[in-house]
């Protein structure tokens, strides 16, 4: 979805952010200092020299007062010497004029000039004055010392005009820091509004930003873990809120497409696992039909030959569909002793189909007595049928021959078993993303799950799946640990033949299947055996045929009409409580049990099932029976 | 970027470039801060009239302004001074003012304005401290009341001295350097005697002449104040010599005073001309040609005042600040300026150009150092 306007990414728009606080801040302070700082810090440093000026010029008057008075007193009594002393105190003055005080105000400079004229004039007629006494001139002193006294009255005048100016101008500077302050004030009002303007701005631009694409993030996350994978989330900016809704959107597309591609695989699953249950009794008909022909013997080679070859291939028909049927039914995984080998074999039977097709040459190279190792077989067998069809895959377009080897080993307490092919191998930017989901070199056509999974399957299972570039062609292997603790038995094997001719003498079987082509030949073998069968098509007549005759031994298909397996051995239990242990199940799709056998696990035989191995299971029965 | 910060930000930077791109005037201003009855005006109008023949194409052309309507010498006529100088357009400089007390008192002004301003004869020794603005062009009054008082120990071999000194910066800064100069040279002063323009300097010199046998009698002081004690000195002490600073100027005094008095005075000369030098011979003859007399030392000091401003326009333009700059790098970033008084900053002895003259066959002539 393309970002309806284009803008300032978020990373510049909170440098801008950051850059106009701080400008903010900043020229606060500085307007605070400039505006405020001069005249405060100057009130005291233009005052200052005013200050001091009034004491100099104060000082000075109270010196020419004194100096005023030792002249009148000195020509009073035509005291020369003590006239003399004070001209050459006069004369040995330093040059000090408050001209030199640079800080004094402009306008005062005036007056202080002025003022130390008059000073300097009242100087020179003292000295004059002791001159003239020096040359006893008494009257003449006299005389100069009037023009003293007003060069005084001047000088006095000076001081005080200089004191009005001064203190004018003080005021003047306090009136400026006043007013500094005052504007100073309304401009902080200002800009504490402008301050709160610009909060206002940011926080509608975080909104905008951030804040409602988070939320809006956020929303359909939620609505990403509560399931639903069709929400998006509107890309309203180009910057790295409106990449992250892209993103999203992507990626909400991307688990879409896979949930509905898992969906379908699920759906096709679920439609094989019912085909397969519905072809399974078909194929145990043909095969039971062609075992019961064969038990009876007197047949021509050629038919002979040809009923067992049907048999062959209707067994071989049901080993694919129980391989089918374990491939699409969700496995718990519970751990169980597994035989690697056997899983291999599995597998290859589930994908052998395109051998033929592809020109794919199988070198298997099994260990035989393969320790055993703790893992679901089923899932174990989803590995290696990923991998060989990968492998397959890898050298559809790969120059003949196109081998395809599968090895298993044991080697130092580790279980390997390795799938290598000749293909063109990984590509180099494949190999680090190789075991990553949704990492696909088959485009749309590829989940990018297979190995991902592969690998968390044997991992569970304790082990690791790695891969290995050959140079021409790729491997992978599986290693898993070697199953040591006390564990039970591998499967039993597949019970042989009852070594005698009417092994099943005497035992009256019950035997309720729906399907008469499957159920007939089922009862002409047990009859053949020596056993005294019966049938029902479903469970309410097998109910009434128990009330009235009571088998030894019951065998019972789990799906019928009227009441099914699951039924009939819960009324059996329930009615018949001494026939509960002697039930035999025969199912196409043990999935439908949910877990919940109602007989125990051996007693419940997969079809197509071969008749020998419900004679076994009938003969289990009987012998807890006589025990 | 959106389009409006865009056009803000181009407009911004747009503005910046053409106010750095304005062309600077073309025309700058030296104002006069002297009275309009100062002879040393001619000199100032001799130094524009050469800037003027200097300049080549596209040079900026420099005028000289003078207040003609403030014509008082006291502390406020100065000030008013220096404010009028201040308000003239496209002002670069001034040269002035007429007194060390007025200088002394204008000196904040163009120190606030940022204007170089360069007094030519003002000669106390605080101008030095009064700000970044003021640049001194002759040697303070502590330079000269030493020469003063070498002379007065090593070219008039005095053992005894008083002094009279107008009581102003100028004469008290004199007094200073001279009492100075004597103690550390062994020469008994028996009187130090301040003076205004309103003394009696004949009672003041009979006073301070009385009874001692003087060698010397020093005088701080202008023109007539010098005339007063010197024929005042010359009934009490007639075998004193009389020796003044640099205020005072011969014509004035020759107006005044006896030859028989004159034939004991001896003046300070900041600048005494010196034939064959090519700065000096030039300005000389052409002060001659303008003015029809010869050059004083306050005429020469002056004219190069005004022809330092002109030549630091002329190098880095008439801004002011750039000028005062300008000014204070001269002899570290830039080479000093020779001038018809000497080097600015000065190189030598900062006395190297003073000169004890006295008046012999109707001129001053140099009388120490020889």
């Amino acid at each position: 979805m393309k970002a309806s306007r284009s803008g300032l990414t978020l990373h510049a728009l909170v440098l801008m952010g950051v850059a106009t606080i701080v400008v903010y801040f900043i020229g606060f302070a500085v307007f605070l200092t400039f505006r405020v700082t001069p005249q405060a810090i100057g009130l005291p440093r233009r005052t200052a020299p005013v200050l001091v000026f009034f004491e100099q010029l104060s000082q000075r008057n109270a010196l020419i007062e004194s100096s005023m008075l030792v002249a009148r007193q000195a020509i009073a009594d035509g005291s020369v010497g003590r006239m003399d002393s004070l001209a050459r105190a006069i004369a040995d003055k330093d040059l000090q004029r408050s001209l030199f005080l640079s800080d004094v105000p402009l306008n005062l400079r005036s007056t202080m000039a002025n003022s130390e004229r008059l000073e300097g004039e009242i100087e020179t007629q003292l000295v004059e004055i002791a001159a003239l006494m020096a040359l006893r001139r008494l009257d003449e002193a006299r005389a100069r010392m009037r023009a003293v006294d007003s060069l005084h009255s001047d000088f006095a005048n000076e001081v005080v005009s200089s004191e009005r100016e001064g203190f004018a101008e003080m005021n003047d500077m306090q009136m400026e820091l006043a007013d500094a302050v005052g504007s100073t004030i309304s401009a902080m009002l200002a800009w504490v509004a402008l301050g709160a303007l610009l909060v206002l701005i940011t926080t509608g631009i975080v909104r905008r930003r951030a804040a409602r694409p988070l939320a809006e993030l956020d929303r359909a996350l939620t609505a990403v873990a509560e399931g639903d994978l069709n929400v998006r989330i509107p890309v309203l900016y180009d910057d790295e809120m409106g990449e992250l809704s892209a993103h999203f959107n992507v990626m909400t597309e991307v688990l879409r497409a896979r949930a509905e591609e898992q969906g379908r695989f699920a759906a096709a699953g679920q439609l094989i696992a019912g085909i397969a249950h519905e072809v399974n009794n078909p194929l145990m008909a043909i095969a039971a039909v062609a075992r019961t022909r064969l038990d009876a013997g007197d047949l021509d080679q050629e038919v002979e030959a040809e009923l067992r070859q049907i048999r062959r291939q209707a067994q071989r028909a049901g080993r694919l569909l129980s391989g089918l049927l374990r491939f699409v039914r969700s496995d718990p995984g519970t751990a169980a002793v597994t035989d690697i080998n056997q899983v291999v074999d599995a597998a290859v039977d589930l994908v052998s189909y395109r051998f033929g097709v592809d020109e794919i040459v199988l070198e298997l190279a099994l260990e035989p007595n393969l320790p055993v190792v703790a893992g679901s077989p089923a899932r174990l067998e989803q590995v290696f049928v990923n991998l060989i069809s990968n492998a397959t895959d890898a050298m559809i377009h790969a120059p003949r021959p196109r081998i395809l080897e599968i090895a298993t080993w044991e080697r130092g307490g580790v279980v390997g078993a390795s799938v290598s092919d000749r293909g063109g191998g990984v590509a180099e930017d494949m190999k680090a993303r190789l075991f990553l989901p949704f990492a696909t070199t088959k485009g749309t056509e590829g989940t990018g799950l297979g190995l991902y999974i592969s690998r968390q399957v044997v991992r569970d299972a304790g082990g690791d799946l790695a891969y290995r570039d050959l140079g021409k062609g790729s491997c992978f292997e599986v290693r898993l640990p070697v199953l040591t603790a006390a564990a039970p038995a591998k499967p039993p094997a597949m019970p042989g033949r009852s070594p005698l001719a009417k092994p099943l003498d005497g035992l009256h079987i019950l035997l309720v299947d729906d399907e008469l082509a499957v159920r007939s030949p089922i009862a002409r073998f047990l009859r053949r055996r020596g056993a005294d069968v019966t049938e029902a098509a479903d469970g309410l007549v097998a109910l009434e045929m128990i009330r009235q005759h009571p088998p030894a031994v019951i065998v019972a298909d789990l799906r019928m009409p009227r009441m099914d397996g699951v039924e009939l051995c819960a009324r059996i239990a329930q009615d018949f409580p001494a026939l509960a242990d002697r039930i035999v199940i025969l199912s196409g799709d043990l999935s439908q049990l949910g877990g919940q056998l109602p007989v125990p696990a051996h007693l419940v035989l997969a079809k197509p099932v071969e008749l020998d191995e419900i004679e076994r299971a009938i003969l289990e029965v009987g012998e807890r029976l006589q025990a | 970027m959106t389009l409006p910060l865009r056009l803000v930000t181009s407009a911004v930077a747009l503005a910046i470039l053409l106010n750095g791109c304005r062309p600077e005037p073309r025309e700058a201003v030296i104002g006069l801060a002297l009275q309009p009855a100062d002879r040393n005006i001619g000199a100032a109008r001799l130094a524009e009239s050469t800037l003027a023949d200097e300049a080549g194409p596209g040079d900026i052309s420099i005028r000289l302004v003078l207040d003609t309507t403030i014509r008082d010498r006291d502390a406020e006529s100065e000030l008013l001074r220096a404010r009028s100088m201040l308000a003239l357009p496209a002002l670069a400089g001034v040269v002035g003012h007429s007194s060390s007390r007025g200088a002394l008192a204008a000196a904040p002004f163009y120190d606030s304005a940022g204007v170089p301003v360069l007094t030519a004869i003002a000669t106390s020794r605080l101008l030095r401290q009064s700000g970044p603005a003021v640049f001194q062009l002759p040697p303070d009054d502590s330079v000269q009341g030493a020469f003063i008082g070498r002379f007065v120990h090593e070219g008039l071999h005095a053992f005894s001295a008083a002094v009279l000194y107008q009581n102003d910066e100028y004469g008290m800064g004199l007094r200073d350097g001279i009492l100075a100069a004597l103690r550390g040279r062994g020469v008994v002063v028996t009187q130090s005697m301040p003076f205004s323009i309103r003394s009696d300097l004949d009672v003041l010199t009979r006073a301070a002449l009385a009874g001692q046998r003087l060698d010397v009698l020093i005088v701080a002081g202008r023109a007539d104040q010098v005339a007063d004690v010197a024929t005042a000195a010359r009934d009490v002490a007639p075998r004193a010599a009389v020796v003044a600073g640099d205020a005072p100027e011969w014509p004035e005094l020759v107006a005044q005073v006896e030859p028989v008095v004159l034939s004991r005075l001896y003046l300070t000369s900041l600048w005494l001309y010196p034939p064959g030098d090519s700065l000096a011979d030039d300005f000389v003859t052409r002060f001659r040609q303008a003015s029809h007399r010869e050059p004083e030392p306050y005429d020469a000091l002056t004219y190069d005042a005004v022809m330092l401003l002109g030549r630091g326009i002329r190098e880095v333009g008439p801004s002011p600040r750039r000028l005062m700059r300008w000014l204070r790098s001269a002899g570290t970033e830039h080479p000093a300026i020779r001038l018809v008084t000497g080097e600015f900053p000065p190189s030598g002895p900062r006395d190297a150009h003073l000169r004890m003259t006295q008046w012999r066959d109707g001129a001053a002539v140099l009388a120490w150092p020889r």
